[in-house]
């Protein structure tokens, strides 16, 4: 679980931590390298695959992290002593231009399911550009399963503040956002009210596109309370070789998601139960979507249409400024950072944009110090193409 | 306008906040505004009337002429088909 989406140090730490995925990794890794092989370690975060790789023999290992974190990873290659065998490029790899062509490519770039941010078009980039015919791939799969769970106690950040609060305000408004909105949980197996369906299978190997969408369905075998639906995934690494977030399974890094029901459903033996849960990837966030419906012979006893996209609310005027036909008008702002992009010239110091920028706009900053953190937080906005970067 | 019937794209999620609403076509991940009057009609469409139905519900509704409801009708429609938000029902 890696990537340059904000993972701190100490969440790095937290994955490697989680022993059955890492020990799995380990044995994946240890199965595919051969001597002298190529390796890619896409997402590499503090290099922790990149090490394991020299370890088992890999002759250089591309350890492509985007986040600073890079900065730790060189430090740690090098106190191991494979500073010689680990490339380290300071980028995103759909952004890596390289003629790299690997034996292995590794990576988890998992959130708590697989299907989370550009994880996929990120795999399947990779695996086109940089990995030899017949190459390995890990992780080779991911099944993603489901289950109706009772949990009361999962559902209460979703009551609470929104339905009840010990301030005696009416917060209801809130509450259909709330419920748009999965969150992960820790499960345990006696909280399944119904069999684990498969939901989906991710094949690293082959996946071209990161949409995801499926049925599922259940007779209720026993009568309880259904206050959602949870999804985890279970990994396969290698042949023979992977670990389970279950419930019930030794608690990994990644939990479970629990995407709860716009209201509860008393469930009885015999209702029949179909959920449509599908996830889309739009601009880097998925959107999720559960339809459930909950029927017996007496009738339709739910039918919720509920979606991530439900769950914040977004206005009119947001939506105008993203559409063809807007049309922007000039403002102050852009005036001020159109002057500054304009100052860069490949000598300029950030200090001497500064001045100029404090001199042309002195309303706007009343010090240096002022315009230099305004120009270095724009400039950061532009990093130097992938080839020009000395790291 | 005539008997036609619309069928919204399943690939469209609707989010309505006040009478205004927000579009999102999961197929293309463009997001689209909808003033009141458009949010109505998109509710109509959504609910499987004609173009006929629509338009006398909305006669009723909105205090407008014919002439320039349904001009208006036929531009919001345009637009949603060129989207491919909606399509002709079979």
């Amino acid at each position: 679980m890696t990537g340059a989406t904000g993972y701190s140090l100490f969440g790095h730490g937290s994955t490697i931590n989680s022993h059955a995925r890492t020990a799995a990794y380990s044995r994946a890794l240890q199965a595919a390298v051969r001597p002298g092989c190529v390796v890619v370690d896409i997402g590499a975060g503090t290099g922790f695959f990149s090490l394991l790789a020299c370890r088992f023999g890999a002759a250089k290992v591309h350890a492509i992290e985007a986040d600073d974190t890079i900065l730790v990873a060189r430090q740690i290659a090098a106190d191991n002593g494979f500073a010689d065998r680990i490339v380290f490029h300071k980028t995103l790899s759909t952004l890596l231009e390289s003629d790299i062509r690997a034996d292995v490519l590794v990576s988890d770039l998992r959130g708590v399911l697989p299907l989370f941010e550009h994880h996929l078009p990120a795999i399947a980039d990779a695996r086109k550009r940089f990995l030899v015919p017949g190459g390995s791939v890990i992780p080779a799969r991911d099944r993603q399963w489901a289950a109706l769970v009772e949990a009361p106690e999962m559902v209460e950040p979703y009551a609470h503040p929104w339905l009840h609060n010990e301030f005696d305000f009416d917060l209801t408004a809130g509450h259909g956002f709330a419920v748009n909105n999965w969150r992960k949980v820790s499960a345990s197996a006696a909280q399944l009210l119904t069999p684990p369906r498969l939901w989906s299978t991710i094949d690293y190997g082959i996946v071209d596109q990161p949409n995801v969408s499926g049925d599922l369905s259940w007779r209720a075998e026993r009568a309880g309370i259904a206050h959602g639906l949870l999804v985890w995934f279970d990994a396969e690494l290698a042949a023979g070789i992977g670990f389970s977030n279950a419930p019930g399974q030794p608690e990994q890094v990644y939990g479970q998601a629990f995407f709860p029901l716009q209201e509860a459903v008393a469930l009885e033996t015999g209702d029949q139960i179909d959920v449509q849960l599908s996830a889309h990837l739009v601009h880097g966030q998925y959107i999720w979507r559960w339809h459930t419906r909950v029927a017996n012979a007496a009738g339709t006893k739910a039918d919720y249409r509920q979606s991530t996209f439900f769950g914040m609310p977004i206005s009119g005027a947001w939506v105008k400024g993203r559409e063809a036909n807007h049309v922007p008008v000039p403002s102050s702002r852009m005036t001020i950072d159109d002057f500054c992009l304009k100052q860069v010239d490949g000598a300029a110091t950030l200090e001497q944009i500064a001045q100029r920028l404090a001199t042309r706009f002195p309303e706007k900053f009343h010090t240096t110090q002022q315009a230099m953190e305004h120009a270095a937080e724009l400039l950061q906005r532009y990093p130097p193409d992938p080839h020009q970067d000395p790291t | 306008m005539n008997a036609t019937t619309l069928r919204t794209s399943p690939d469209v999620l609707v989010q309505q906040i006040g009478e205004e609403a927000v579009l999102l076509d999961l197929s293309s991940g463009t997001y689209f505004g909808l003033d009141p009057l458009g949010a109505r009609i998109w509710s109509l469409l959504a609910d499987g009337h004609s173009i006929a139905d629509l338009t006398n519900i909305l006669l009723q509704e909105y205090d407008v002429t014919r002439e320039v409801l349904e001009r208006d009708l036929d531009k919001l429609v345009a637009e949603l088909q060129s989207h491919g938000l909606v399509r002709q029902a079979p």
